[in-house]
């Protein structure tokens, strides 16, 4: 029996001391809570985290050059290794897939912290397609689908040879993470690029021509988040008796602002 | 039905720019390093500036090939550093930076040049800072959150008010600046037909600034 608890103990440890339930949990805020230092920054190379307990203080590095769920999935893991003993004076750098007992111990923490085991199966219950669990899982956890798929697989939620194919399909991009959510009528802040133009909502599509006219969004913006070419963007902003933009072109007078001298 | 007149940019309250915090873009402390007055910022900001971390990063990054903006980094930077990192901050950021840049910052790859203007919006908005930026996303985007956003002219004024410039001197600056590729401030070209009326509006406003 190995003398540290593992991932998923520690992960479900945490969540009952915190009292947080088995929903989506604010894993940045976890760590504020704990008083563990937490810093963003874009680090060279490929270094995802990174963890120290130096003095007896813990620190935890987060590269900020990648998207949310990797930043959150990043800092859950770094949590991880905080719960597991580490001497004082250590780091653990993670810029590979480690093999070793502790990477894979902070791994299995980090998904269970996240996605927790009886959360996900009170979301998934009635779910029978195996596809709708992991779009479900993803959206309502704030998690990239590959991760669901893995968590999934791992609780024996979703058969094995289903997610290995997706989450292959998700890395060639063959599958696009946000088509997948939207096709089961979800959404997450933090998704792919669409290539449907068919699953777009109507609500999203007044949300991003209501962002453009209040020059929240640019023209490539837009463009891009109703998945249209340009033509046919310019063709909906006349019938929206909106202005074609030049993103780059100087801003006109109406962008001078009154200056108060005294 | 009439429609509602768009909102306009917020008006810009230039004596508390000259003695409150503001927070800078990365564009024009970078233009200001560029033509070797980096130094010029650190003195008129002195313990007033605050960048947030991901402008201190383009910073940092763009002194590999600006080695002149060393200079706004070390030995000390010329500005508080925010670093803030709860999620709803993360979230904040990200809704702009998916508005300028489309869904793709939402893949699992870096948020590029924008991070800067995005970080700079949200502190504005939290902590009610004045923003010095010179950058179409960010002038847009001020303008529903009405953020004061000043420009590299309103540097320059400041020059004159607190800096011991000229107006002249002021001006000169500004004309740097743009001829190092600074982009024109609104309303103050610099091209062969929009230079004279830009100088004569300069010079009004620097009349108005008292040192």
């Amino acid at each position: 029996m190995a003398a540290e608890p593992r991932g998923q103990e520690a992960a479900e440890a945490l969540r009952h001391r915190l009292d947080l339930g088995h929903g989506y949990v604010d894993v940045f805020r976890v760590i504020a809570d704990l008083n563990i230092e937490l810093y963003r920054g874009t680090f060279e190379g490929a270094l995802d985290g990174a963890f120290l307990r130096k003095d007896r203080a813990d620190f935890v590095f987060v590269n900020s050059n990648g998207s949310l769920t990797r930043q959150r999935m990043t800092a859950a893991h770094e949590l991880g290794h905080a719960q597991f003993a580490v001497e004082d004076g250590e780091g653990v750098f993670e810029d590979t897939d480690g093999d070793d007992p502790e990477e894979k111990d902070a791994y299995e923490f980090a998904r269970h912290f996240l996605m927790d085991a009886r959360g996900v199966r009170e979301q998934v219950a009635g779910v029978e397609d195996q596809l709708h669990r992991v779009a479900v899982v993803a959206s309502h956890f704030v998690v990239s689908p590959a991760a669901a798929a893995i968590h999934l697989k791992l609780l024996g939620e979703v058969e094995p040879s289903f997610a290995d194919t997706l989450i292959g399909k998700l890395r060639s991009q063959e599958v696009k993470a946000g088509d997948l959510l939207r096709c089961f009528g979800l959404s997450s802040t933090f998704t792919e690029p669409l290539s449907a133009p068919a699953m777009i909502d109507g609500a999203h599509r007044q949300r991003a021509i209501g962002a453009y006219a209040q020059g929240l969004l640019t023209f490539v913006g837009l463009a891009d988040s109703l998945v249209l070419s340009p033509e046919e963007t310019a063709n909906l902003l006349v019938a929206e008796d909106l202005p074609v933009r030049d993103d780059d072109a100087p801003l006109g007078k109406e962008f001078e602002a009154e200056l108060i001298l005294g | 039905m009439t429609a509602a007149k768009p909102l306009g940019p917020a008006p810009l309250d230039f004596p508390t720019f000259l003695t409150a915090r503001v927070i800078f873009d990365t564009t024009i402390p970078l233009y200001f390093a560029r033509i070797g007055r980096g130094l010029l910022l650190a003195g008129l900001f002195r313990d007033r500036a605050v960048i947030p971390q991901a402008v201190r990063n383009e910073l940092h990054g763009l002194a590999n090939d600006y080695p002149q903006v060393r200079t706004l980094l070390e030995p000390k930077c010329f500005a508080r550093i925010v670093n803030q990192t709860d999620e709803e901050w993360l979230t904040e950021v990200d809704k702009w930076l998916r508005g300028w840049k489309g869904v793709e910052v939402w893949e699992e790859i870096p948020n590029g040049d924008d991070r800067g203007e995005a970080e700079c919006l949200v502190l504005c908005d939290r902590l009610g800072l004045q923003m010095v930026a010179q950058d179409n996303k960010a002038l847009r985007g001020a303008i529903p959150k009405q953020i004061q956003v000043f420009s590299a002219i309103h540097v320059c004024l400041a020059l004159k008010a607190k800096g011991g410039f000229s107006a002249e001197d002021a001006w000169r600056i500004y004309l740097e600046l743009t001829a190092e590729g600074l982009h024109a401030a609104v309303g103050y070209g610099v091209k062969a037909d929009e230079i004279a009326a830009s100088n004569a509006r300069f010079m009004a406003l620097a009349a108005q600034v008292k040192p």
